[in-house]
This record gives structure tokens, C-alpha cells and sequence, in this order.
């Protein structure tokens, strides 16, 4: 009878360990060295998003539960929450240590056949992308404050420039000519690794452009100016702050 | 039938058992371990059989279940390493076995005392 006991207990035991199997598990989709890198890069960049977010709203709640005093203290607090969120939202000038991009339409570069249109909206927008995904904390393109509503756009037919530039971008709805200057407030080693990595410069040099990185590790190093322009989400506000 | 109820009860503790452990093989042993635990039901559908025939031996129907699970496994492991499904020959194997053994049990819990069972494999 032991014997029985002791064999249904271990098929048991096999099937509770089956159970716990999660065969709907993502691993088992790895089918290669590859897939598995840029699963576990994507997963790292996620996890690096949530763990800033999670310190935001951290912050938050305690500012919050510092105001909740409705006593000078709290005013104080409440304010110095105001000037945090203007500060991420890009309403604030912002000086730091970062970097420059400059690019510029280069007659040196060899001219490649069938490549002589450029759309500078996608390729400005990628090179954001880029950078923010490297960790950049304020962005201006020629003195424009990229913040969350921003939009960049090409404004078509007005290519009376040289090169295949189309000419003019619109960025927060103001104009912006080339040379495109990128100032980027942000860690300086993470900028620049990401535009080496993904060979950023030899994308804009195929397009005859020319891609121009400069480095300010000094803590005045980059200084970006404050949005200026409207928000969508204007509301009415008590005076005196 | 109290064979039975002890048979039962182990199973449930080995479920419980296995289920409370905080262990999580991974997926790719999952194979493993599901041929494992097909040669285990084999065995014990075996034992019922022998059971029912009054042939039952504790040493054999022991060995069988532990020599059966472990090959099994390991069977897979190789068939994993040379890139050849050995997996499905022991699904096979163990799956005709099992419904031999359950058209036995079926034969002699119908027909123990009417028809006299001595061959089960040509039986359904």
C-alpha cells in the first residue's frame, strides 16, 4: 500500500509542478539569441520608464499630503509642486550638461541617385525619439522648447534652398530654417552612445546632410529656454503664485 | 477499494504538494516533464490492471513507475539534443499502452466473472 501511497503522491506532485508551468510565458516565443536581446532590451527601457514614473508619482503624493494643510505650509508646498510640474513640462528654462546636434545641408557629401528628396520633419522627429529614449530632460530645436503637445512638421513648397531640404519646419507652429541646431539637456554619455549606436550621423550623411555632435559635460553646459507658447489645458488660476 | 481511497488521498497530497511549492520550472522543460508524467500514468494504469488480475506486485509496479518516468524524461532530453522529436515516440508508446490497459480494465470490470481476459492487446 506504501508503495501506491508513495507513487500517486509523486504523479501529484509532477502534475501541481506542470500547473505552475506558464506555457503562455513570452520566453517561449524566443527563438533565437536575438529575439531574446531585444525582448530584454525592450523589457530594460520599460523598466527603466516605470521606475521614473513610479518616483514622479511618489513625489507627487507626498507634496500632495503636504498641501493637504491648508496653512501657509501647504501654500508653500502646493506651489513648489506648481513650479515642479512647469519645470517637467518644459515652461521653465532648464541648464544643464548635454549635448548639440547640428545639421546642415553638406555639398561635400557624395549625392546618392534617387535620395534627393528629404522629408527633415521625419528624420528631426526620429533623432527626438532617439534622444529621449537615451533619457534627454529638456529638448529646443533652434530655440524651440519641445514639450508634450509640440508638433514637427515640413512645410512643403517652399524648397528654394540649396540641397534636398524642403526648406522649413514648423515646430510649435513657428518656422524653423536649417541649420537645425538640437539642444539636449541630458546625460551626456546616454546621448551619445544612442546616436553611435544607431548610426544616426551616417543616416543624415546619406541624405547629404551633415551631423554635428557636440558635448558640454559642464553643469552650465546646455541651456534650453521655457515653451512660451499656448497650452491646450489653460486654466484659471488663483493670483499671487 | 481501500487501495483505491489510499491511491486517491496520494494523489491529492502529492497535488497539494506540488502546487504549494514555490517552485517554476521553466518552460522548456515543460516537454520533460509532461512525458514524465504520461509514463506515470502508464504505470499506474498498469497496476490497476494488475490489480484487477490479481497480479499485482508492489516491487514491480514501483521500479515500472520510477524506471518508466525516469526514461521518459530522459528520452526527451536526448531526442532535445539531437534534434530529433523523441518526445512523440514516447507519446506514442506510452499512449497505446494506456489505452490497452484501459480497454483491460474496461474487459475485466464488465466481464470479470463471465469471459476469462488473457489478452489485452487484442482487445478494445
Amino acid at each position: 500500500m506504501l508503495a501506491v501511497l508513495g507513487v500517486t503522491a509523486t504523479l501529484g506532485i509532477l502534475l501541481g509542478l506542470d500547473i505552475h508551468v506558464n506555457r503562455n510565458s513570452q520566453e517561449s516565443t524566443y527563438t533565437s539569441y536575438l529575439a531574446a536581446t531585444q525582448a530584454l532590451s525592450g523589457a530594460l527601457a520599460k523598466s527603466t520608464h516605470l521606475q521614473s514614473e513610479l518616483t514622479a508619482a511618489v513625489k507627487q503624493k507626498q507634496a500632495l499630503m503636504e498641501a493637504s494643510s491648508h496653512d501657509t505650509k501647504g501654500q508653500t508646498a502646493l506651489i513648489a509642486e506648481l513650479r515642479r510640474l512647469d519645470y517637467l513640462a518644459g515652461l521653465t528654462s532648464l541648464v544643464g550638461s548635454g549635448i548639440t546636434v547640428t545639421i546642415n545641408y553638406d555639398p561635400a557629401l557624395p549625392v546618392i541617385p534617387g535620395l534627393r528628396y528629404v522629408n527633415e520633419a521625419t528624420q528631426i522627429q526620429m533623432l527626438v525619439n532617439y534622444l529621449q529614449a537615451a533619457g534627454a530632460t529638456g529638448i529646443a530645436i533652434n530655440g524651440q522648447r519641445l514639450v508634450t503637445t509640440s508638433s514637427i512638421r515640413t512645410i512643403l513648397s517652399m524648397n528654394d534652398v540649396a540641397g534636398p531640404f524642403s526648406g522649413i519646419l514648423e515646430i510649435n507652429g513657428l518656422p524653423v530654417e536649417a541649420p537645425y541646431v538640437l539642444s539636449v539637456v541630458g546625460p551626456v554619455s546616454n546621448l551619445v552612445n544612442m546616436l553611435n549606436a544607431e548610426a544616426l550621423g551616417q543616416q543624415f550623411n546619406i541624405l547629404d546632410q551633415s551631423f554635428a555632435v557636440q558635448q558640454f559635460t559642464g553643469k552650465n553646459g546646455v541651456s534650453l529656454p521655457p515653451y512660451t507658447g499656448t497650452l491646450p489645458n489653460h486654466v484659471a488660476k488663483e493670483g499671487g503664485i | 477499494m481501500r487501495t483505491m481511497i489510499i491511491a486517491i488521498f496520494g494523489l491529492l497530497i502529492g497535488l497539494v504538494l506540488g502546487l504549494a511549492v514555490d517552485i517554476h520550472l521553466p518552460v522548456q522543460y515543460s516537454a520533460y516533464l509532461s512525458v514524465a508524467i504520461l509514463a506515470a500514468v502508464d504505470t499506474i494504469f498498469g497496476g490497476i490492471r494488475a490489480m484487477l488480475e490479481h497480479k499485482f506486485d508492489e516491487r514491480i509496479f514501483l521500479t515500472g513507475f520510477f524506471s518508466n518516468t525516469l526514461l521518459a524524461a530522459l528520452l526527451a532530453f536526448i531526442g532535445a539534443s539531437l534534434g530529433i522529436d523523441l518526445t512523440l515516440a514516447a507519446v506514442v508508446a506510452f499512449g497505446v499502452r494506456i489505452f490497452n490497459n484501459l480497454a483491460s480494465i474496461r474487459h475485466l470490470l464488465l466481464f470479470r466473472k463471465k469471459i476469462p481476459f488473457h489478452n489485452s492487446s487484442n482487445s478494445c
